[in-house]
């Protein structure tokens, strides 16, 4: 029997006598006249057919690429060990929950120098991509293979994007031993699973500081593995994360967005109470894809939809934005919006230097690192900064608004929370009195850390 | 590609199958006002076109229809407007200026940077942003673009993103396929090709991903939908997709048929691999006395059909061609099970060229005096060897 790789699959060829319900995920593929089983499932299909006969040649992995180079020393915290070690305790296949600025890319390094693998190493975006290569530069002594961002330099230590990761797995799906997920709530959900899919890698680390709940949080436990350790923000706050305090601003309407917003918000409520009626337990979801359906419902989405984007830069926001600009206008500041054409409002108004995805990587780069240097006393932003990107040392937020809940939020407040002797970061969260955004803003605040937070 | 949400107003279901709502001759009228209004607009800023465009009382269209045709519109009218200021330089030197200053009013900061570069502040202003999608502003409508082809074009986006959803596809050709057939390989299909049975001049091609085998996803989409381009090489076909469109997992089929309003009256022709245009350019230099033919006829090995790339004529026996066909990615055993086809249909004179990089198992591959392993060019003069 031969063990092959295939497009992001395992073939197994000459195995006229197997009975394939032996073997875990495999098939028999008539398109081919052969047995096939999805590429992560390769340890579980080695395992069930080491003893099988004929005896099982496994021919999956190329040959002639080059072992992994020697790492450098590295430090680490007493709770990046125990993250390692648990990571370790679980056969090299777990799923490591820490917050924003906590560290988790060290622990990546860690992991990697432990394992003495070949490893790819997959972020979400190019901005991440770039300063993944250039940490792991930092800590390797060989050479940093990048794919993404017009590079496909690939080494036993490669560094991915999901995006070119989902088009190139079919080919290098076999080629890795450890794949490292950063950002690993983005999967699970069905887009770009197939990533995790086509690759044999045995040994898988996710690191998140917002894991996904089910049935995400079972997939992703399946495809990278389970939690294997979790700290939140209040348990590292004060010694290992800045301390800070998150104030909740309450602002009002406008009497013309007063108006506006009590009548949609009466439409959408009226739709929404008559299918609670009719299915109290129904998800948003369900209710979403009923109200496509009806007239009736499209209305009440389309009033939602509107008071959504009332809410996120009303008068009073822009003014409250304007105020805290001023007050602190010699601390660090970042102000995070709903969207870029707030974010555009307010850098023109205030002339704040933007940092959207419209803004290229270059000029990105160089305003964060004016931002460090003390050049640019803020920066807004509506996602680019949420996750991922290590953002200079800031002082002060002003969360406007959001789309993406509660974890969003929770990211956006790890980006403060970087460790300086003496720091202690303010948040303002900003939310519009008697509306759905201020209940949302106090569980969110209760949820991040109830001792910190005070409402004005 | 179309968005979910439109996608599912695009097209309505009866019990299995997806019934697109094409835009036909009945939709000019709004679509001639589309397109005028659209004309109207040039210099204005995108959001102005959106809003214009979007208001029922102005363009009186079924609200779905309305949508789609503005996605496929957008993208060919738009333009970047000139800026008194390279808007990358005008940011960095107004937002570090604002920074600098804090007690300055925002006016000083803008006249002060604006006399750096020799400009007004309302110059620097409006160039600030000026190389961002907000600032960019509505250009001429392409003269090509006719209501009749805008229809087309957004029928064609419909279905492009029905088959972008797709697991399986199964097309019926009656005539040539063999650019079909060599484009599905090109882009990794599992690619299996039969005779019909009710029409012998006819093949029916069945395309899947190999991870298609375990369950619906979306990774072999791309793939699958530019398949729909090369159809229009083939006489008449009928594609069925096997698509997943109400997000529960139940598949419904969508049906493509040769005359469906999607454009593909004309021939496509894709430029050619580079690949091949380096064997087509280097194989007559060596070999005077062959000519080279691309896109030969299938050959029948057995049930299936071979779709060679070249049919190399000597021109002293015209009647003894031989046949070479490229691969990309391959197994051993993929290998062999070619070799064992073309013994068993009796062909001899066939050449295989296997890319040195394309054997995912990195196996040792058959022993034949008929491969030729690649990398970067296909050698004309190993080729030669075989065939001579």
């Amino acid at each position: 029997m031969h063990l092959l790789f295939d497009h992001g699959t395992l073939v197994l060829a000459d195995a006229p006598d197997l009975k394939a319900g032996r073997v875990p995920g495999l098939r028999w593929d008539p398109r081919v006249a052969l047995f096939r089983a999805p590429a992560w499932r390769y340890s579980e299909v080695c395992a069930a057919l080491r003893h099988a006969l004929p005896p099982l040649r496994d021919e999956v992995r190329p040959k002639a690429l080059p072992e992994p180079a020697a790492w450098n020393a590295l430090d680490l915290r007493p709770y990046q060990r125990a993250a390692l070690l648990s990571w370790e305790l679980s056969g090299r296949y777990g799923t490591i929950v820490l917050p924003t600025g906590s560290g988790k890319t060290r622990v990546a390094i860690a992991a990697l120098r432990a394992a003495g693998a070949r490893a790819l190493c997959l972020v979400p975006t190019r901005a991440l991509l770039a300063q993944w290569c250039s940490t792991l530069r930092a800590a390797y002594r060989g050479t940093v293979g990048c794919l993404g961002d017009g590079r496909r330099d690939l080494e036993a230590i490669t560094v991915a994007t999901f995006e070119s990761a989902y088009r190139l797995m079919p080919r290098i799906g076999a080629r890795f031993d450890l794949l490292i997920v950063d950002e690993a709530h983005h999967f699970g959900a069905g887009i770009r699973d197939e990533t995790l899919e086509m690759a044999i890698a045995p040994q898988r680390l996710g690191l998140t500081a917002t894991p996904p709940s089910d049935p995400a949080a079972s997939r992703l436990a399946q495809l990278v593995g389970p939690i294997v350790y979790q700290l939140e923000i209040a348990d590292l706050a004060g010694r290992w994360l800045a301390d800070f305090d998150l104030l909740t601003v309450q602002l009002g309407l406008n009497p013309a967005e007063r108006a506006k917003h009590d009548e949609d918000q009466r439409l959408f409520s009226a739709y929404r109470r008559r299918q609670r009626d009719c299915d109290p337990a129904a998800p948003w979801q369900d209710f979403v894809a009923l109200a496509a359906r009806s007239p009736e419902g499209r209305a009440a989405l389309s009033a939602w939809r509107r008071n959504r984007q009332l809410l996120q830069f009303t008068e009073a926001k822009a003014a409250a934005v304007g105020a805290l600009l001023a007050r602190h206008r010699d601390s660090k500041v970042i102000v995070f919006t709903a969207d870029n054409e707030a974010a555009y409002r307010i850098a023109r108004e205030h002339l704040v230097m933007p940092i959207t995805c419209d803004i290229s990587r270059a000029e990105r780069q160089a305003a964060l690192s004016a931002f460090s240097a003390g050049e640019l006393r803020s920066l807004v932003s509506a996602r680019v900064l949420n996750e991922g990107i290590d953002v200079p040392d800031a002082d002060v937020a002003i969360i406007v608004s959001g789309t993406q809940g509660e974890r969003e939020h929770v990211q956006r407040v790890g980006r403060l929370l970087r460790p300086v002797p003496g720091k202690r970061a303010l948040i303002y969260h900003l939310a519009t009195r008697a509306t759905a955004e201020l209940r949302r803003a106090i569980e969110r605040r209760h949820t991040l850390a109830p001792a910190r937070t005070a409402s004005r | 590609m179309l968005p979910h949400a439109l996608l599912r107003v695009s097209a309505h279901l009866e019990g299995e199958r997806a019934v697109p709502h094409y835009l036909s001759a009945r939709d000019e009228p709004w679509l001639r006002v589309l397109l005028a209004e659209s004309a109207r607009l040039v210099g204005q800023k995108r959001a102005a076109w959106h809003e214009r465009l979007r208001d029922p009382q102005l363009v009186r269209a079924p609200k779905a229809k309305l949508q789609v045709a503005l996605r496929v519109l957008e993208p060919l009218c738009r333009e970047r407007p000139v800026a008194a200021v390279p808007p990358k330089e005008g940011r960095a030197a107004l937002f570090r200026a604002a920074a600098s200053r804090a007690e300055t009013s925002r006016a000083q900061v803008l006249n002060s940077v604006a006399a750096r570069f020799a400009v007004s502040a309302a110059d620097l202003e409006a160039a600030i942003f000026a190389d961002l999608p907000i600032e960019q502003r509505v250009a001429a409508v392409p003269e090509r673009l006719s209501p009749a082809r805008l229809a087309t074009e957004a029928n064609l986006a419909i279905a492009s993103s029905l088959v972008r959803r797709a697991t399986h596809v199964r097309v019926a050709v009656h005539g040539d396929a063999r650019a079909l057939v060599r484009h599905a390989r090109r882009v990794g299909l599992i690619c299996g090709v039969s005779r019909l049975e009710r029409s012998p001049q006819s093949v029916a091609l069945d395309l899947s991903g190999p991870l298609a085998l375990f369950h619906h996803g979306q990774v072999y989409g791309q793939a699958l939908a530019s398949l729909i381009p090369w159809l229009a090489n083939c006489e008449q076909f009928e594609l069925t997709a096997t698509c997943a469109l109400s997000g529960d997992g139940v598949l419904s089929s969508f049906v493509l048929c040769s005359g469906d309003p999607i454009g593909t009256g004309h021939r496509v022709r894709a430029p050619e691999p580079l690949l091949e245009r380096k064997f087509e350019r280097d194989f007559p230099r060596i070999a005077p006395g062959w000519s080279l033919l691309g896109e030969p006829e299938a050959i029948a090995t057995g049930e299936t059909l071979l779709f060679p790339d070249f049919e190399l004529v000597p021109a002293s026996a015209p009647d003894r061609p031989w046949r070479l066909q490229i691969l990309g990615f391959w197994t051993r055993d993929y290998l062999r099970e070619k070799l064992r086809r073309l013994q068993a249909a009796g062909i001899e004179r066939f050449v295989l060229c296997i890319d040195h990089r394309g054997d995912c198992a990195d196996g040792e591959r058959p022993m034949d005096p008929r491969i030729v392993v690649y990398k970067t060019r296909i050698d004309p003069r190993a080729v030669l060897a075989i065939i001579r």
